[in-house]
């Protein structure tokens, strides 16, 4: 595992100097799931803005029955999916707008086999499985509680995940395991 | 762990790791109230929420003096009252003027001016009065504004003009009186309301 940490802090809800604590724990790694989520560095930070902001508003209410980055993560995943939702109407509107002239963008149509970039074509709630569990190392259950879902359904996340990555990436990627018999 | 997990790692912690923004002063703090405990929600929350509840209240006060919506707290009767008062008084001084004659104005404003001393002694509140150039209408609404000429509004402090106060010089005959509901609950003259004496109305 990566990037685990190895001390998780008892954190008081609402108070202010131990919000201040988290943020300066976990401002990098939140920001590494959202890059990898995003795939832009700037709009990442933008988000992890608004999810601190966010967050800060809803600490008195946090409660420590799930771990404290993992209760950010999931205000941060959401931020990012919208921005990403955002985005998306962004672009068909470019693209309409654009319909029957060549685009100007050199990349597009061509298969990236960047890891960010296949990572970021991956649905939103996907690629954050991915990156909490072989980044940040966190657990089936840990993941569950970042995104607000069933141990089973992130499970199933990550295989389908994985199966687009290995699809995206080609001869770049070991071949996945075989499901056991 | 299978060999795509593995290498799956290598490669994120490649890519991410690297990402290292430093200190970024965070947004939050912009945002930042000063945050109080249960006690302090108490004893600040409360207030606070009254204030606002008072500061609303001043303001929609504020705003129905201003966009003139009388604040009526005597009695209905007694301003239909008046109207109708106005409406004979306004008649009999057509009549003493004579129809050709013009200065109803004159004629009515004294009447208002009286109602109006008439009101604030009863009052006893030494509410602005016609006579006194404030916006009270003379009849103890207290809530007509002043930016409304009243038939009595012609006093030192709250001037009309003088074609309006002595009705239209020379060129504009004055009208019959017609008893209009505004006219009535305002206590404004009938003909008031239209060009003699100042206007009723807005």
């Amino acid at each position: 595992m990566t990037d685990h940490p190895e001390h998780r802090p008892e954190y008081k809800p609402g108070d202010d100097e131990d919000f201040n604590l988290l943020y300066r724990a976990s401002h990098a790694r939140i920001l590494r799931t959202l890059v990898a989520m995003l795939g832009d560095v700037a709009a990442a930070e933008d988000c992890v803005q608004d999810a601190f902001v966010k967050a800060y508003r809803a600490w008195p209410r946090w409660t420590p029955d799930a771990p404290a980055e993992a209760w950010l993560h999931r205000i941060a995943i959401r931020v990012a999916i919208s921005h990403r939702r955002r985005e998306r109407l962004r672009d068909a509107g470019a693209l309409i707008l654009r319909l029957g002239r060549p685009s100007d963008d050199p990349a597009e149509g061509v298969d990236s086999q960047d890891l960010l970039a296949a990572l970021r074509r991956l649905p939103s709630d996907q690629a954050a499985a991915v990156v909490l569990r072989h980044h940040h190392g966190y657990s089936n259950r840990e993941i569950a509680t970042a995104l607000g879902v069933p141990e089973s359904t992130v499970s199933a996340r990550l295989v389908a995940a994985k199966r687009k990555l290995r699809d995206a990436l080609g001869d770049a990627a070991p071949e996945l395991e075989p499901k056991p018999m | 762990m299978g060999e795509f997990d593995r290498w799956l790692e290598r490669e994120l912690s490649h890519h991410l790791a690297q990402i290292d923004p430093g200190y970024v002063a965070p947004r939050y703090l912009e945002t930042k109230a000063p945050r109080r405990g249960p006690l302090g929600r108490l004893l600040y929350g409360v207030p606070a929420l009254a204030g606002a509840k008072l500061a609303t209240a001043g303001i929609l006060l504020a705003a129905a003096a201003s966009t003139g919506v009388a604040v009526d707290t005597v009695a209905t009767g007694q301003t239909t009252n008046w109207g109708q008062h106005v409406v004979q008084q306004v008649e009999k001084c057509k009549q003493e003027l004579g129809s050709n004659q013009h200065g109803i104005g004159q004629c009515v404003s004294q009447l208002a001016k009286q109602h109006g001393d008439d009101t604030s002694d009863q009052n006893g509140q030494g509410s602005p009065t016609p006579g006194n150039g404030g916006t009270d209408n003379g009849n103890g609404n207290g809530g007509r504004p002043s930016s409304l000429p009243t038939p009595q509004g012609q006093s030192d402090s709250h001037p009309t003009p003088q074609g309006q106060a002595q009705g239209q010089s020379g060129s504009h005959p004055t009208p019959p009186p017609h008893p209009t509901p505004n006219a009535n609950a305002n206590g404004n003259a009938g003909s008031g309301s239209n060009n003699a004496g100042g206007n009723g109305k807005p």
